[in-house]
């Protein structure tokens, strides 16, 4: 029979027979020896055993934290950041839609006070007649400065509106914090999972960011990305005939 | 050029194809019409009787690029100016529209001057190839 363990049985057979020699020929410090160095080794190999299950329950608790953190981050986080970045989108949506709105309303005071202006040239027409009837332009004109004042609240009045439309921007903008510092929870969580998955040497941030997919667009450009401007496109067009 | 023409404006985002609308009607374009992605506007499109199409790239459905080829690729219609208005801003993006054919590239965000000089420009092309 081979194999480790009927090699350690053979070992421990001759250190027997060794000890039992030891013992017959009345050696005491040898068979004293013999007696000590087989009890520690015995005890060496059960430390080792105990060191290791002690590692290994270790890891388990370890992983099975960040499992639980991933777990809550998948299940309650993320579905929850899904639902706030909805509720952004349609936040922003709304305000946009509100403020053009406003901008066609302010569009129409300025229709106003284009009729107002032809109604000042029919009071300037009338001044000029060789007998100027004085009456109907003070008419004229009180009528021409009722209409600008009161052309001039509305025009307020959507001002302050259009200002007011613009709250999205702080509740979005907390909204999104909070998404960012989820994303950064999700970061931290993987990279534990995968240093406690033996995953030796990870880098905390990519070294570039991850592969769009072949067809996958690069969307709007943020500060910082390679992205053409307008002019580069016009000048890349022109090179190319346009 | 003609301030009647039919303009077909195709974006997912109703704000923007208001926004866009709104521009067009301040340059004196006032005949405009609105769909949501390629697959909206092709059946407008192949109904005939659209002088120029403004679109965005990136749209759900049918795409900015993939609606100017099919332009390109069908006869009867192959000749309309397109305009892309699109965030896409990467220099493969503008030559992949470019060799797809399109008429003017506008990277968002855009001025109404750029949607101005780009108009112009188109149909003043088309007038001096006529």
């Amino acid at each position: 029979m081979d194999g480790p363990i009927a090699d350690r049985r053979r070992q421990t057979a001759a250190r027997l027979r060794q000890l039992l020699a030891a013992l017959e020929s009345g050696d005491d410090a040898a068979f004293e020896q013999g007696i000590d160095a087989l009890a520690r080794e015995r005890e060496d190999a059960l430390f080792a055993r105990v060191a290791r299950l002690t590692r290994e329950l270790h890891d388990a608790v370890v992983e099975l934290r960040v499992d639980e953190r991933l777990a809550r981050i998948a299940g309650d986080e993320i579905p929850d950041a899904r639902h706030r970045l909805d509720y952004v989108m349609q936040m922003t949506e709304q305000a946009a839609h509100r403020t053009l709105d406003l901008v066609e309303q302010a569009r129409g005071v300025a229709v106003g006070i284009d009729a107002a202006a032809a109604h000042v040239a029919e009071a300037e027409s009338v001044i000029a007649d060789n007998h100027p009837d004085i009456g109907n332009v003070a008419v004229l004109l009180q009528g021409i400065g009722d209409d600008l004042r009161g052309r001039s609240d509305a025009l307020r009045g959507t001002l302050s509106e259009l200002a007011q439309a613009q709250e999205y921007q702080d509740i979005s903008g907390q909204i999104i914090k909070r998404v960012i510092a989820l994303v950064c929870n999700v970061e931290t969580a993987l990279l534990e999972l995968l240093r406690s998955a033996g995953g030796g040497a990870l880098q905390t941030a990519p070294a570039a960011p991850i592969q769009a997919k072949a067809g996958d667009l690069a969307g709007p450009a943020v500060p910082g990305a390679v992205a053409a401007s307008q002019q580069d496109a016009d000048e890349l067009l022109a090179s190319l005939g346009f | 050029m003609d301030k009647n023409m039919r303009i077909l404006i195709v974006d997912d985002f109703s704000t923007m194809r208001r926004i866009v609308k709104n521009l067009l009607n301040d340059l004196g374009y006032t005949n405009t019409t609105e769909a949501d992605d390629g697959k909206t506007a092709w059946p407008l499109l192949q109904a005939g009787g659209f002088e120029f199409v403004v679109t965005d790239w990136n749209m759900p459905g049918m795409t900015g690029i993939e609606l100017l080829k099919a332009i390109r690729g069908d006869a009867r219609i192959a000749k309309t100016p397109v305009l892309m208005v699109t965030a896409e801003a990467q220099r493969e993006q503008i030559i992949e529209a470019a060799q797809a054919g399109v008429n003017g590239y506008i990277i968002k965000p855009f001025t109404a001057q750029t949607l101005k000089e780009k108009i112009d420009k188109i149909f003043q092309r088309i007038s001096e190839t006529a």
